[in-house]
């Protein structure tokens, strides 16, 4: 690291340590001053269920031209910061057809071209045995920052029939769920890991507590001999447990390195600034008002997820642990697919996604563009507070992937034909953006992917396939 | 218990070992939630809730403890580790682990060495091992080397609550081989947790250290004894509710609009409806029948006044079902809530689960290239007219949902809340349903839901469904099925149909399948595959 950004760290950190935290710009100026040359590259892989819109049903892919329309329209502008892919007709079918859920086969696909998951019912017995790509990724780019990788959601379970968690990230074999609360993301951003606060009654924001994750020679104390127990299992595991405590020891050096990222005898206000990285000139913890954010239970017994507020506070702490630098990979799953209970009462629809998808023939079409009309805004929110962050002489976008996705093309008959992909974002300079890619395959897409972050290897269960050249 | 560097000084009970092999894999079973809240509660009397805030448990073949997926992610690591630094910090030192004022330091490390085999013997759920004494040991020293007696104490205590010998249940057995012997302390832990869900009893212990769990003898006597015990009726009803899908009815939203009496008061109390009816059988004779069978529940008067009963029952007394209308807990609303929509009874995800979790079915998975465009459904229609469209002739629907709506058509007279009905839209009810491809012992047309329930109650196909579940449970992980070459699926289909055989000869009493599981012989044996 150079000298230089280690002065600038270490006064970023007294004074964070010294502020009230909450809602203060860390040092606009002086951030700005100490911006590095070059600057890391995000991806951020965002998933929405049930989009139905492009390409419109019939339309031959080959002469499909490129569009951010309908639904998407608040995306439109863009357009030449965007790549779009629709996939062959029935790419992947060997993928999507060895599972008994759609739904949940299809989430638990889309980032791994994995079929590995078993369905029995509406259950996985067994996750995918392969790394998503925001995963392999992480497992790239992720040493430098504090947090590998940071993975939210908005409404992402369902508990009708039994829960039913739908996941899309994996690591080592394991589910990595998303954090469905703003204030629980907020505490795991900004204070080590603790739990989240108790909502206050007046709504106001609860301060966010000090870190629970010991920081200091303890912490190091601790994660020696929680290694070397996991360690000393693995010896004498069975086959089937090795990925297990792999997982297990990912996550114990995951809270070693908070500890030895953060300067011994600082206060310890969240890290931020990766190796080589000081954080962006937007820089800051959010002022959150406290929100419901998940369906209360029992039903009415409370208020319901206050879906657009959390939506909202969701992207921007995405765009805080990106721009502090906490992650350089950070995933939003937008709802549950086949969600059975979570209604749109503020755009004035009462059924649920599930029905909505799959109702469109008994007209529910418009209701189910309203919801992923919502949905796009806050994307298009998203995308332009990466825009409007500069880097250098350009701005985060230009240094991010951004990647949008669903799981079926035609979501009433669980249709995976020419399924779209969008990436916003230039990589960095590896991503030629403006311009539609018609036909290839699921994982030589996954492949290209990943070829932006300085990984080539092969991706799913077709991944002897090229990948596909994005630049 | 693992010996890693195969200088254990725990006393390792003998074991015979069986002729018919081991029960599967060696394994780690991660706590879920419950679980650890039982056990924070069991090691450090803490009080309920140290878990709310962690993550959910990914939940498999509709349990939340199947071993494969139950993994420690960066997430959990840390709610793991904030957790424990608040338990540990609640240690009373002056009681845990005593020593004089101002001892010197030599004393000190003697009753720190005696706190860490004590605590750590209660977390691990066995006596430490002279590896295990020393890590902790070193802990102990360097942090007093930093602060004071009670600090070194209690981050003792935090890592212990982090280590994986506290939140796994390790079935490792000791040495390698084909098959491994589990410990006795190994066999006290499963034995606990299968029956209470929470770590063994001073009984149990004291079984484990007199090695009096080899035999199978000697395990059905601690199972039988922690079946009279309170603790083992909310867990063991837990799994008949999840079996059934029906353990998170109270979480499942009903449209206001539409359902104005499906008050949260009213959700509350049908999911109570359900544990308390399901613990009721358990206690009574964990009657299988009765399960499905009963003439009877036990309500409050919300449910009272659901049930359409004369006179309000007080809180939460039995109550005789009207019986044209009700027979059983897929009678009751546990069961028809869980499986409805938010504004409409949903038949296809009745008859689902109806298939394949009570009678353990299949569904054939959709055509790879299936294209679907459904038919427009007019609202004015019964909600079977509409279903119904699954099944028109030459419909591409039609191959699977033939399995499944008929099943869920015959619980028509219930609507999503539950409430019995006998029209809709103006029109009348039509609950006759028919159990397709199941097997000839109950295949056939029924008349409604109370025939049904009446015909699966007593057959064959039920208790071997209940066994092959019980056995997902119970060992926290899938049976298996294929190929059929494979010797495991032979042991797994062995085990199955003796849990069944249990059944048969008990007057289908559910809680004989834990006993019959823990009597098998290779229950102390898990292999290295």
């Amino acid at each position: 690291m150079p000298s230089r950004s280690i002065l600038k760290r270490r006064e970023l950190l007294l004074s964070l340590g010294s502020a009230s935290f909450l809602g203060i710009p860390v040092f606009r100026e002086t951030l700005a001053e100490a911006q590095a040359a070059s600057f890391p590259v995000r991806f951020i892989p965002i998933y929405l269920p049930g989009n139905s819109t492009n390409p419109r049903s019939g339309e031959n892919i080959a002469s499909y031209s490129f569009r951010l329309d309908g639904v998407l329209s608040a995306l439109a502008p863009f357009a030449s910061e965007s790549l779009f892919f629709t996939l062959d007709n029935n790419a992947g079918s060997a993928l999507w057809g060895r599972t008994s859920e759609p739904h949940a086969a299809a989430i638990t696909t889309l980032l791994t071209g994995n079929s590995s998951a078993k369905a029995n019912g509406d259950t996985i017995t067994q996750y995918a045995v392969a790394d998503s790509i925001d995963q392999i990724i992480a497992a790239q780019i992720g040493t430098q920052t504090k947090f590998s990788s940071i993975e939210a959601g908005v409404v992402t379970e369902t508990h009708s029939n039994g829960p039913l968690q739908a996941r899309m990230s994996f690591r080592q074999g394991v589910a990595q769920p998303p954090i469905q609360s703003p204030m629980a993301l907020l505490s795991r951003l900004f204070s080590g890991g603790a739990p989240p606060p108790a909502p206050t009654p007046s709504g106001s924001t609860p301060k966010v507590p000090a870190p629970m994750v010991d920081t200091s020679a303890d912490g190091k104390s601790m994660l020696d001999a929680l290694i070397a127990e996991v360690t000393e299992l693995k010896a004498v595991g069975g086959i089937g447990e090795q990925a297990k405590l792999d997982q297990h020891l990912t996550s114990l050096r995951e809270l070693e390195k908070q500890i030895v990222t953060t300067t011994p005898g600082m206060p310890n206000p969240g890290g931020g600034g990766g190796v080589g990285v000081t954080p962006g000139s937007g820089c800051m913890a959010p002022a959150l008002a406290s929100v419901p954010f998940a369906q209360s239970y029992p039903p009415g017994s409370g208020p319901s997820p206050d879906i657009p507020n959390v939506t909202s506070q969701q992207f921007e702490l995405l765009y805080q642990a990106l721009v502090c630098d906490l992650t350089r990979v950070g995933s939003m799953q937008l709802l549950c697919s086949a969600h059975t209970e979570v209604s749109y009462d503020w755009l004035g629809i009462k059924d649920d996604h599930h029905a909505l998808e799959h109702n469109q023939a008994s007209g529910t079409g418009p209701s189910l563009n309203k919801v992923q009309s919502f949905f796009s805004s806050e994307i298009a929110t998203f995308l332009n507070r990466l825009k409007s962050t500069p880097e250098g002489s350009g701005t985060m976008l230009d240094n991010s992937v951004v990647l949008f996705f669903t799981d079926f093309s035609d979501s009433s008959g669980h249709s995976h034909d020419q399924l779209p992909f969008y990436v916003f974002g230039r990589g960095g300079g590896k991503i030629t953006p403006g311009r539609n890619i018609p036909g290839g395959g699921h994982t030589n897409l996954l492949r290209g992917l990943i070829n932006v972050f300085g990984v080539d290897k092969p991706v799913g269960d077709d991944g002897g396939g090229p990948a596909m050249v994005l630049g | 218990m693992v010996t890693p560097t195969g200088t254990s000084t725990v006393p390792v009970v003998p074991v015979q070992l069986p002729a018919a092999g081991a029960l599967g894999p060696v394994a780690l079973r991660r706590l879920n939630k419950v679980e650890y809240e039982n056990t924070a509660h069991r090691v450090l009397a803490a009080a309920p809730g140290v878990t709310s805030k962690f993550i959910d448990d990914d939940s498999s073949l509709g349990y939340d403890n199947i071993s494969a997926i139950l993994s420690v992610t960066p997430l959990l690591a840390e709610q793991y580790a904030s957790t424990a630094k608040s338990l540990a910090a609640g240690l009373d030192v002056a009681k845990e682990a005593p020593c004089t004022n101002g001892a010197a330091a030599a004393a000190e490390v003697a009753c720190a060495t005696t706190f860490i085999q004590q605590f750590g013997k209660r977390a691990f759920r066995r006596p430490l091992v002279a590896s295990d004494v020393t890590r902790y040991s070193t802990i102990f020293q360097d942090k007093r080397g930093r602060s004071d007696y009670a600090a070194a104490i209690h981050l003792v205590a935090e890592t212990m609550l982090q280590s994986p010998y506290f939140l796994y249940k390790t079935e490792m057995g000791e040495g390698s081989g084909v098959d491994r012997k589990l410990t006795s302390y190994e066999l006290a832990t499963q034995i606990s947790y299968l029956v209470t869900g929470a770590p063994p009893d001073t009984d149990l212990v004291a079984a484990a250290e007199a090695g009096k769990l080899g035999t199978p003898a000697e395990r059905e006597a601690q199972v039988r004894r922690l079946l009279g015990s309170v603790d083992s009726t909310p867990w063991v009803a837990s799994f008949v509710t999840e079996w059934l899908g029906i353990a998170a009815a109270g979480h499942v939203a009903k449209d206001q609009a539409k359902f104005p009496a499906y008050t949260p008061s009213l959700s509350v109390a049908v999911a109570e409806e359900s544990q308390r009816f399901v613990g009721s059988v358990l206690t009574t004779n964990g009657s299988l029948e009765a399960l499905f069978n009963a003439d009877w529940s036990i309500a409050n008067a919300e449910l009272g006044s659901l049930y359409g009963l004369g006179q309000a029952p007080a809180d939460w007394q039995k109550v005789t079902l009207p019986a044209d209308q009700r027979l059983g807990i897929l009678t009751q609303p546990a069961f028809l809530v869980a499986t409805s929509k938010a504004t409409d009874s949903f038949p296809i995800r009745r008859g689902k689960v109806l298939r394949t979790r009570v009678m353990c079915g299949t569904v054939p998975p959709p055509p790879a290239d299936l294209k679907v465009t459904p038919v427009a459904l007019d609202p004015n229609l019964t909600t079977r007219e509409r279903f119904l469209a699954h099944e028109q002739a030459g419909s591409v629907c039609a191959g699977c949902h033939s399995l499944m709506d008929p099943l869920g058509f015959g619980f028509e007279n219930y609507d999503a809340t539950g409430a019995y009905r006998t029209s809709e839209n103006g029109k009348p009810i039509d609950a006759t349903g028919e159990i397709k491809s199941i097997s000839p012992e109950i295949d056939g047309p029924f008349a409604n839901a109370l025939e049904f329930t009446q015909r699966i109650a007593k057959s064959q196909v039920v208790r071997d469904c209940v066994a092959r579940e019980s056995v997902r449970w119970s060992l926290g992980r899938e049976t298996v099925s294929t190929p059929d070459t494979d010797p495991k699926v032979l042991r797994d289909q062995a085990i199955v149909q003796a849990l069944s055989s249990s059944l048969r000869v008990s007057h289908s009493d559910m809680r004989e399948l834990l006993v019959a599981l823990v009597k098998r012989d290779e229950y102390g044996f898990r292999s290295d595959q």
